[in-house]
Protein backbone atom coordinates (compact mmCIF):
# COMPACT_ATOMS: atom_id res chain seq x y z
CA UNK A 1 0.00 0.00 0.00
CA UNK A 2 0.93 3.41 -0.90
CA UNK A 3 0.66 6.30 1.48
CA UNK A 4 0.64 9.71 0.89
CA UNK A 5 1.64 12.35 3.93
CA UNK A 6 0.76 15.51 3.42
CA UNK A 7 -0.89 18.79 5.62
CA UNK A 8 -3.41 19.91 2.84
CA UNK A 9 -5.18 18.93 -0.29
CA UNK A 10 -6.09 21.11 -3.23
CA UNK A 11 -7.79 20.77 -6.66
CA UNK A 12 -5.63 21.41 -9.28
CA UNK A 13 -7.95 22.34 -11.79
CA UNK A 14 -10.18 24.46 -9.05
CA UNK A 15 -8.85 24.84 -5.15
CA UNK A 16 -11.96 23.67 -3.85
CA UNK A 17 -12.78 20.44 -5.55
CA UNK A 18 -11.47 17.37 -5.31
CA UNK A 19 -12.68 14.31 -6.54
CA UNK A 20 -12.35 10.81 -4.89
CA UNK A 21 -13.69 7.33 -5.71
CA UNK A 22 -16.99 5.18 -4.09
CA UNK A 23 -16.37 2.39 -1.85
CA UNK A 24 -17.46 0.11 -4.66
CA UNK A 25 -15.64 1.63 -7.65
CA UNK A 26 -18.55 2.86 -9.66
CA UNK A 27 -19.02 6.22 -8.50
CA UNK A 28 -16.86 9.55 -8.04
CA UNK A 29 -17.77 11.95 -5.20
CA UNK A 30 -16.26 15.42 -4.48
CA UNK A 31 -14.72 15.56 -0.96
CA UNK A 32 -15.58 18.70 -0.06
CA UNK A 33 -19.12 17.91 -0.08
CA UNK A 34 -18.99 14.87 2.45
CA UNK A 35 -16.59 16.56 4.94
CA UNK A 36 -19.14 17.84 8.50
CA UNK A 37 -18.29 21.24 8.02
CA UNK A 38 -18.68 21.85 11.80
CA UNK A 39 -19.67 19.58 15.34
CA UNK A 40 -20.41 20.73 18.76
CA UNK A 41 -20.92 18.75 22.02
CA UNK A 42 -22.56 21.48 24.87
CA UNK A 43 -23.80 21.50 27.91
CA UNK A 44 -25.42 23.92 30.54
CA UNK A 45 -23.21 24.81 33.25
CA UNK A 46 -25.64 27.46 35.23
CA UNK A 47 -27.80 27.91 32.74
CA UNK A 48 -24.52 29.07 30.41
CA UNK A 49 -24.25 26.96 27.32
CA UNK A 50 -20.75 25.49 27.50
CA UNK A 51 -18.45 23.95 24.75
CA UNK A 52 -16.79 20.15 26.08
CA UNK A 53 -15.67 19.58 22.44
CA UNK A 54 -16.48 21.11 19.08
CA UNK A 55 -15.34 21.84 15.55
CA UNK A 56 -15.65 25.16 13.38
CA UNK A 57 -17.79 26.83 16.54
CA UNK A 58 -16.65 30.21 17.77
CA UNK A 59 -18.68 30.83 20.38
CA UNK A 60 -22.92 30.43 21.31
CA UNK A 61 -24.97 32.56 21.91
CA UNK A 62 -27.15 31.97 25.12
CA UNK A 63 -30.93 33.27 23.60
CA UNK A 64 -32.88 32.18 26.62
CA UNK A 65 -33.50 28.74 28.47
CA UNK A 66 -32.87 25.79 26.45
CA UNK A 67 -32.45 28.04 23.41
CA UNK A 68 -28.85 28.68 22.07
CA UNK A 69 -27.02 29.57 18.84
CA UNK A 70 -23.81 28.56 17.55
CA UNK A 71 -21.63 30.53 15.73
CA UNK A 72 -19.60 29.15 12.94
CA UNK A 73 -15.60 30.04 12.64
CA UNK A 74 -15.69 29.96 9.08
CA UNK A 75 -19.44 30.55 7.91
CA UNK A 76 -21.38 28.61 5.50
CA UNK A 77 -22.05 29.79 1.96
CA UNK A 78 -25.65 30.40 2.63
CA UNK A 79 -28.27 29.37 4.72
CA UNK A 80 -29.35 26.18 3.05
CA UNK A 81 -27.43 23.55 5.05
CA UNK A 82 -28.27 21.01 7.17
CA UNK A 83 -27.98 19.96 11.13
CA UNK A 84 -28.54 16.66 13.07
CA UNK A 85 -27.79 16.03 16.57
CA UNK A 86 -29.44 14.67 20.00
CA UNK A 87 -29.83 15.55 23.21
CA UNK A 88 -27.61 13.47 26.05
CA UNK A 89 -30.60 14.28 29.05
CA UNK A 90 -31.74 10.24 28.53
CA UNK A 91 -35.43 12.11 29.07
CA UNK A 92 -37.93 12.67 26.59
CA UNK A 93 -36.19 16.27 25.08
CA UNK A 94 -36.78 16.88 21.83
CA UNK A 95 -33.84 19.01 19.51
CA UNK A 96 -35.84 21.13 17.56
CA UNK A 97 -33.66 23.60 14.87
CA UNK A 98 -35.54 27.05 14.76
CA UNK A 99 -37.76 28.33 12.41
CA UNK A 100 -35.80 29.09 8.86
CA UNK A 101 -35.17 32.85 9.25
CA UNK A 102 -32.96 31.52 12.46
CA UNK A 103 -31.15 29.56 9.86
CA UNK A 104 -28.20 32.00 8.57
CA UNK A 105 -24.84 31.83 7.67
CA UNK A 106 -22.79 32.68 10.69
CA UNK A 107 -24.78 30.79 12.92
CA UNK A 108 -28.16 28.84 13.80
CA UNK A 109 -30.87 27.90 16.33
CA UNK A 110 -31.27 24.83 18.29
CA UNK A 111 -33.93 24.53 21.16
CA UNK A 112 -34.18 21.52 23.67
CA UNK A 113 -38.36 21.52 24.11
CA UNK A 114 -40.39 18.52 25.96
CA UNK A 115 -43.69 19.43 25.52
CA UNK A 116 -44.40 22.49 26.39
CA UNK A 117 -41.08 23.54 28.09
CA UNK A 118 -37.63 24.78 27.13
CA UNK A 119 -34.78 22.81 29.17
CA UNK A 120 -31.31 23.58 29.46
CA UNK A 121 -29.94 20.09 28.54
CA UNK A 122 -26.38 18.96 27.13
CA UNK A 123 -26.62 18.30 23.31
CA UNK A 124 -24.48 17.85 20.01
CA UNK A 125 -25.02 18.02 16.32
CA UNK A 126 -23.34 18.13 13.09
CA UNK A 127 -23.32 20.24 10.23
CA UNK A 128 -23.33 19.30 6.59
CA UNK A 129 -23.41 22.05 3.47
CA UNK A 130 -21.41 24.20 1.56
CA UNK A 131 -18.36 26.50 3.45
CA UNK A 132 -18.19 30.08 2.16
CA UNK B 1 3.16 23.03 5.38
CA UNK B 2 3.03 20.56 2.04
CA UNK B 3 0.11 20.85 0.06
CA UNK B 4 -0.69 18.26 -2.59
CA UNK B 5 -2.65 19.64 -5.34
CA UNK B 6 -5.06 16.90 -7.61
CA UNK B 7 -8.53 16.93 -8.79
CA UNK B 8 -8.96 13.18 -8.01
CA UNK B 9 -7.29 10.49 -6.27
CA UNK B 10 -7.83 7.02 -5.85
CA UNK B 11 -6.00 4.32 -4.30
CA UNK B 12 -2.50 2.88 -6.16
CA UNK B 13 -4.44 0.58 -7.94
CA UNK B 14 -6.30 3.08 -10.10
CA UNK B 15 -9.26 2.62 -9.24
CA UNK B 16 -10.34 1.59 -4.84
CA UNK B 17 -11.17 4.14 -2.53
CA UNK B 18 -7.98 5.94 -0.75
CA UNK B 19 -8.24 5.80 2.82
CA UNK B 20 -8.83 8.92 4.50
CA UNK B 21 -7.44 8.56 7.94
CA UNK B 22 -9.86 9.16 10.75
CA UNK B 23 -12.67 10.88 8.94
CA UNK B 24 -15.83 9.45 7.31
CA UNK B 25 -17.82 11.52 4.71
CA UNK B 26 -21.12 12.33 4.56
CA UNK B 27 -22.99 10.69 1.60
CA UNK B 28 -25.95 12.41 1.13
CA UNK B 29 -27.25 15.64 2.28
CA UNK B 30 -30.67 17.52 1.68
CA UNK B 31 -32.33 20.57 3.00
CA UNK B 32 -36.01 19.84 2.38
CA UNK B 33 -39.03 22.76 2.27
CA UNK B 34 -41.89 19.61 2.79
CA UNK B 35 -44.42 22.78 2.59
CA UNK B 36 -47.23 22.00 -0.45
CA UNK B 37 -45.21 20.23 -2.68
CA UNK B 38 -42.03 19.16 -1.17
CA UNK B 39 -39.28 21.16 -2.95
CA UNK B 40 -35.45 20.81 -2.52
CA UNK B 41 -33.42 23.66 -0.99
CA UNK B 42 -29.62 22.47 -1.71
CA UNK B 43 -28.49 19.15 -1.88
CA UNK B 44 -25.43 17.05 -2.16
CA UNK B 45 -25.66 13.71 -4.04
CA UNK B 46 -29.38 13.88 -4.90
CA UNK B 47 -30.96 13.61 -8.15
CA UNK B 48 -34.50 14.38 -7.03
CA UNK B 49 -37.53 14.06 -4.74
CA UNK B 50 -40.67 12.97 -4.31
CA UNK B 51 -43.75 14.12 -2.71
CA UNK B 52 -45.57 11.10 -1.16
CA UNK B 53 -48.05 13.26 0.85
CA UNK B 54 -48.03 15.49 4.22
CA UNK B 55 -44.91 14.55 5.55
CA UNK B 56 -43.73 11.61 3.49
CA UNK B 57 -40.59 12.53 1.19
CA UNK B 58 -38.16 10.30 -0.60
CA UNK B 59 -35.05 11.48 -2.05
CA UNK B 60 -33.59 9.56 -5.05
CA UNK B 61 -29.63 9.90 -4.57
CA UNK B 62 -27.41 10.59 -7.74
CA UNK B 63 -24.64 7.79 -7.26
CA UNK B 64 -26.48 4.85 -5.42
CA UNK B 65 -25.48 3.53 -1.98
CA UNK B 66 -23.62 -0.32 -1.60
CA UNK B 67 -26.96 -1.22 -0.20
CA UNK B 68 -29.54 -0.46 1.96
CA UNK B 69 -27.71 -0.86 5.22
CA UNK B 70 -26.26 2.58 5.91
CA UNK B 71 -27.41 5.51 8.62
CA UNK B 72 -29.82 8.04 8.49
CA UNK B 73 -29.83 11.17 10.59
CA UNK B 74 -32.63 14.50 10.28
CA UNK B 75 -33.63 17.23 12.28
CA UNK B 76 -36.51 19.44 11.48
CA UNK B 77 -38.61 22.19 13.26
CA UNK B 78 -41.93 22.55 15.12
CA UNK B 79 -45.27 24.84 14.79
CA UNK B 80 -45.39 28.33 14.80
CA UNK B 81 -47.77 27.46 18.99
CA UNK B 82 -44.39 24.87 19.47
CA UNK B 83 -47.59 22.13 20.85
CA UNK B 84 -46.02 20.14 18.13
CA UNK B 85 -43.04 19.25 17.56
CA UNK B 86 -41.47 17.83 14.62
CA UNK B 87 -40.04 14.19 14.63
CA UNK B 88 -37.95 12.87 11.20
CA UNK B 89 -38.36 9.32 11.11
CA UNK B 90 -37.66 6.46 8.39
CA UNK B 91 -40.93 5.04 6.24
CA UNK B 92 -42.71 2.54 8.14
CA UNK B 93 -41.69 -0.14 5.09
CA UNK B 94 -37.85 0.68 6.08
CA UNK B 95 -37.65 3.21 4.39
CA UNK B 96 -33.97 2.33 2.92
CA UNK B 97 -32.91 1.17 -0.66
CA UNK B 98 -30.01 1.48 -2.27
CA UNK B 99 -30.90 4.00 -4.62
CA UNK B 100 -33.04 6.54 -2.36
CA UNK B 101 -34.52 6.83 1.04
CA UNK B 102 -37.84 7.48 2.04
CA UNK B 103 -38.51 9.44 5.58
CA UNK B 104 -41.50 11.57 7.35
CA UNK B 105 -41.81 13.79 9.89
CA UNK B 106 -44.18 13.49 12.79
CA UNK B 107 -45.57 14.86 15.88
CA UNK B 108 -43.14 13.76 18.26
CA UNK B 109 -45.74 12.98 21.14
CA UNK B 110 -48.11 11.52 18.42
CA UNK B 111 -47.36 9.52 15.58
CA UNK B 112 -50.29 9.90 13.73
CA UNK B 113 -49.76 13.55 13.12
CA UNK B 114 -48.16 14.28 10.50
CA UNK B 115 -46.55 17.41 8.73
CA UNK B 116 -44.65 19.36 6.24
CA UNK B 117 -42.15 21.44 7.88
CA UNK B 118 -39.59 23.76 6.41
CA UNK B 119 -36.98 22.98 6.68
CA UNK B 120 -36.23 19.12 7.13
CA UNK B 121 -32.72 18.63 7.21
CA UNK B 122 -30.90 14.79 6.43
CA UNK B 123 -27.58 13.21 5.96
CA UNK B 124 -26.94 9.87 5.11
CA UNK B 125 -23.10 7.77 6.20
CA UNK B 126 -22.32 4.67 4.95
CA UNK B 127 -20.94 3.10 1.98
CA UNK B 128 -21.62 4.25 -2.15
CA UNK B 129 -21.74 1.34 -4.66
Amino acid sequence: MSEIITDKLTGKASAGDVTITSEGGSATMQLQQGVAKAWFRTFFSSGTPTSRDSFNIASYVDVNTGRLDPTFTNVMNNDDYVCAGNNHSGNDVNILIGNEASILTTKFRWANYDNGTYTDTALGGIVAGDLA
Amino acid sequence: MSTLKADTIVASDGSSPVTLTKQFAAKMWADIDMTGTATLDESGNVASITDNGTGDVTTSFTSSMSDANYACSGMTTANAAFDDEGLVHLNYTGGRAAGNCRFGVTDAHNAADVYDFDPVMVIIHGDLA
